[in-house]
């Protein structure tokens, strides 16, 4: 199958993939060769797929999936490969972003930047969670 | 006639300048390749949403469904409605004509409207546009802000998304962008594009494979098109990034070669200057001696 995953900043993966293991916002999907055409949108976690033998796990989050024809393509909001995020620094951010958080407290719920950093927040423990 | 010693002064001063535009120039060179490598990678993700979402609309007028909110062409888009100007710019100056030629155009579009629209809102991206509007005191609805400073997809999400709230509660009808477009280093084209309604591309979607869609079609739609109205605003903002790096450039060369020819005329003058001082001299210690021979 070939597998393709595009955020708004750039080409994270193009190539062949078999068996890939998405988190779709109903549920985690499992995708192989033959999979029915399906267009759904994507929630917050690992993706898994296997390419020549070898396992590749990448975060992703927010944004699409779409499967037609052996294609699968992502569009998400934001990914990371696991290579490329750093324990060290996802920690800190992720305790910024949730001191930020609480410094809006329960009164900020309802708006944009509430609901903005509650996803960053949601980002960077799904970033942490892969490479701990 | 100046002084020998400030004519030294006023060549010093011109050669700082000089150093001063060239290492602005060189730094815009570097930022110009980053930005331009910014807008091909945006590509791929904006071609791909915009294919889904047309795809998606495609099949939805197939199936006889009402068209989607934000792809309707309620009459008022075209005529009698309110129209919403967003004019983008940049934060900072020393870039030639960059800013002004989005700002002329701005104001032209908007004069050009009245004849069209009851109404024509203005909005600001930078705060060259924003100053502007508020020179000509014309009313914006909205100045964003901070926009420049770490430029992310996200940013252009924000706005994209009030956007479409804005229009799908009818408070404006129709959204034209003004823009620099990044042509190449020397050539900066201004950009006036509609983006709401979204117009939806062509797709050549004619068979009846059908998806399973999750949650619906419906829902996927409504996700799809306002994050398209996002990727364009999102390229319209990385296009004039790269545009605005080349027209500092261009600026920042143009001065650099006016101090070099400046420098090149005060010397000129400079060693005239000395010669006469000189010749002055000579003339006085021969008038001297001739004096004195009598």
């Amino acid at each position: 199958m070939q597998l393709e995953i595009v955020t708004p900043d750039r080409r994270v993966v193009v190539g062949k993939a078999d068996d890939v293991v998405i988190p779709a916002s109903q549920g985690e999907i499992d995708v192989l060769p033959g999979h029915a055409p399906y267009l759904g949108q994507l929630g917050t976690g690992v993706l898994r797929f296997t390419t020549e033998g070898k396992d590749v796990e990448l975060m992703v989050s927010g944004g699409f999936v779409e499967v037609d024809h052996d294609r699968i393509v992502l569009m998400c909001e934001s990914a990371a490969l696991k290579g490329e995020i750093v324990a060290e620094t996802e920690r800190k951010s992720l305790h910024e972003l949730e001191q930020k958080l609480a410094a809006l407290g329960a009164a900020g719920e309802g708006d944009a930047d509430y609901q903005g950093l509650r996803v960053e927040v949601d980002r960077a423990a799904a970033r942490l969670m892969l490479v701990r | 006639m100046a002084s020998l010693r400030d004519i030294r002064k006023r060549i010093k001063s011109v050669k700082n300048t000089q150093k001063i535009t060239k290492a602005m120039k060189m730094v815009s060179a570097a930022k110009l390749r980053r930005a331009t490598e910014r807008v091909m990678a945006a590509r791929p993700f904006a071609d791909k949403i915009a294919d889904t979402a047309a795809a998606l609309a495609r099949r939805a007028e197939l199936l006889g469904e009402a068209p989607h909110p934000l792809l309707a062409h309620r009459p008022e888009s075209e005529q009698g409605g309110t129209l919403e100007i967003l004019a983008i710019t940049s934060d900072r100056g020393l870039c030639g004509a960059f800013n002004s030629n989005v700002i002329r155009r701005s104001l032209r579009t908007r004069f050009d409207a009245k004849d069209v629209h009851k109404q024509v809102r203005v909005s600001t991206v930078g705060r060259k546009a924003a100053e502007a509007m508020k020179r000509e005191a014309v009313p914006s609805r909205k100045t964003y802000e901070g926009v420049w400073d770490g430029l992310s997809y996200h940013k252009a999400q924000a706005i994209a998304f009030e956007l479409s709230e804005l229009f799908i509660a009818g408070e404006i009808d129709a959204v034209t962008i003004v823009y620099n477009e990044f042509v190449n280093a020397g050539t900066q084209r201004v950009v006036v594009d509609q983006i709401l309604p979204i117009v939806a591309a062509k797709s050549d979607e004619q068979d009846t494979v059908d998806f399973k869609y999750e949650p619906d079609r419906a829902v996927l739609l409504d996700a799809l098109l306002p994050r398209q109205l996002a990727t364009r605003i999102y390229r319209a903002l990385l296009e004039s990034a790269a545009a605005e790096h080349a027209a500092r450039m261009q600026a920042m060369e143009n001065a650099s070669k006016n101090a070099k020819e400046m420098v090149g005329s005060l010397t000129l003058y400079y060693n005239r200057a000395r010669q006469a001082a000189i010749t002055k001299e000579l003339m006085e210690i021969i008038g001297g001696a001739e004096a004195l021979k009598g």
